[in-house]
C-alpha cells in the first residue's frame, strides 16, 4: 500500500486520481477556476486549474489553461482513470474578482466571471451536472477534493472551511 | 514545446530597462520615507504559467497587493507584493494603520509613485507613450491576488515578468515588485528601441 498524495494542479495544470486517500488540490484561485470532475462510484476525481475562459493558440499544448479545452481535456483524463460520464459531476470554484477600484472596465477584473460563465458553458455543452459551486465574490479560494469520498473542501483567507 | 519567443539579446535589454525603472521607482520611494532603499538586482523570468506563481512566493501566503496597470502605447502591469509584516512597517512609517481604509489608500498612493517613476523611466528609454491607470488594491492569498495579472500576459506558452524586492534600510520590510507585460507589449518595448 502506498502512501496518500497531495496532487497539486498549479495554473493551468490538470491533475488526476484514482487512489483512496488521495488529495487533489490547487491553492490561491483569484480570478483563476478550481473545476472537478468526480465519479464517486468509481472513486475517480480530476482538478483542474482554469486560467483564462477562451482557448488560443497555445491551446494545443496547453489544454487545462483554458475553461472550454479544459473541460474535454480533464474528461478524458478521468474517464481513462476509470471515470463513466453518466455517473459524473462537476463541482467548481473560484472566478473571484480580487482587484477593487474606482476604474471600472479594465479587462484585468472580468476575469474571473468570465471563467466561471465559461466553465458553466462547456459543463453544459458536454452535459455534465453540476453538483455544486463557489464561485464569484472578491476572496481567493484554496481547493481540496478527497478522491476516496469525492467530497470538496474549499477555503478562503479569515474563513471557515466549507464543504461542497 | 514552442521555440524560443525572444533571442538572449532581446532579453537583456528588457532587463536593463528594468533595472533603471527599478532604480528609479526606488529612489522615489526612498524620498517618500526618508530612508536608503536596497534593490535586489532585477530577474527577468520566463517560465511556464505553472511555475509563475511558485517564483513569486507560497501561494497561500497573506499578501497586499497594489496593481497598477499601464496603457497608451503598450498594456502591462505593474504589482507590488507586500507581505502582511511588510506592509505594517511601511505603513507605520508613515504613521496608518496597515488594515483600515487610510492603510489601503497609503499603498495604493505607493503602488502610484513607484509605478510613475517606473514608467517615465520606461517612456524616456523607450520613446513610447505610456500612462498608469489609477492603482487597485487586493489583500488575499498570493495566488489569487497574482493570477488574473499573470493570466493577462499568458496568452504564449510561458510567461515572461520582471521581478525584483525592495528592502528599506534598517527595517523588517521588504516587498515584490513584478512588472508583467501584456500580450504585444514586450514586441513593442523592442521595436522603440530598434531592435525588432
Amino acid at each position: 500500500m502506498t502512501a496518500a498524495t497531495r496532487h497539486m494542479a498549479r495554473m493551468g495544470e490538470a491533475v488526476v486520481s484514482a487512489a483512496p486517500g488521495d488529495l487533489l488540490v490547487a491553492l490561491g484561485l483569484g480570478s483563476c477556476i478550481g473545476l472537478a470532475l468526480i465519479d464517486p462510484a468509481a472513486g475517480v476525481a480530476g482538478l483542474v486549474h482554469i486560467v483564462l475562459p477562451q482557448a488560443n493558440a497555445s491551446a494545443a499544448t496547453a489544454p487545462a489553461k483554458f475553461a472550454d479545452t479544459a473541460v474535454p481535456h480533464l474528461l478524458q483524463l478521468v474517464t481513462r482513470a476509470g471515470a463513466r460520464e453518466p455517473r459524473m459531476h462537476a463541482v467548481l470554484c473560484g472566478g473571484a474578482h480580487m482587484f477593487t477600484s474606482q476604474t471600472a472596465g479594465n479587462p484585468v477584473m472580468a476575469i474571473g466571471a468570465r471563467n466561471a460563465q465559461a466553465t458553466l458553458d462547456a459543463l453544459a455543452a458536454r452535459r455534465i451536472s453540476v453538483r455544486a459551486k463557489d464561485v464569484g465574490g472578491t476572496v481567493g479560494r484554496s481547493v481540496e477534493v478527497d478522491v476516496e469520498t469525492g467530497s470538496v473542501a474549499v477555503r478562503g483567507v479569515g474563513q471557515q472551511t466549507r464543504k461542497l | 514545446m514552442s521555440e524560443r519567443a525572444y533571442s538572449d539579446f532581446e532579453l537583456s535589454a528588457i532587463q536593463e530597462i528594468g533595472n533603471i525603472g527599478t532604480g528609479s521607482a526606488a529612489t522615489a520611494l526612498s524620498q517618500l520615507v526618508g530612508r536608503q532603499i536596497d534593490i535586489d538586482v532585477p530577474q527577468l523570468e520566463l517560465v511556464s504559467l505553472a511555475d509563475a506563481a511558485d517564483e513569486i512566493g507560497p501561494p497561500e501566503s497573506e499578501v497586499m497587493g497594489v496593481l497598477t496597470p499601464i496603457m497608451r502605447d503598450f498594456a502591462a502591469g505593474l504589482l507590488l507584493v507586500f507581505p502582511v509584516g511588510s506592509a505594517e512597517v511601511l505603513c507605520g512609517m508613515l504613521g496608518v494603520d496597515a488594515y483600515d481604509e487610510m492603510g489601503r489608500s497609503c499603498l495604493q498612493e505607493i503602488g502610484n509613485i513607484l509605478t510613475s517613476s517606473y514608467g517615465t523611466a520606461l517612456a524616456q528609454m523607450t520613446g513610447l507613450d505610456i500612462e498608469p491607470a489609477p492603482p487597485m488594491f487586493a489583500y488575499d492569498m498570493l495566488g489569487a491576488v497574482v493570477d488574473a495579472v499573470l493570466a493577462m500576459s499568458a496568452t504564449s506558452e510561458q510567461v515572461l515578468f520582471m521581478k525584483t524586492a525592495l528592502h528599506i534600510e534598517g527595517q523588517h520590510c521588504d516587498f515584490g515588485f513584478l512588472f508583467v507585460p501584456q500580450e504585444g507589449a514586450v514586441g513593442t518595448m523592442l521595436a522603440a528601441l530598434g531592435m525588432a
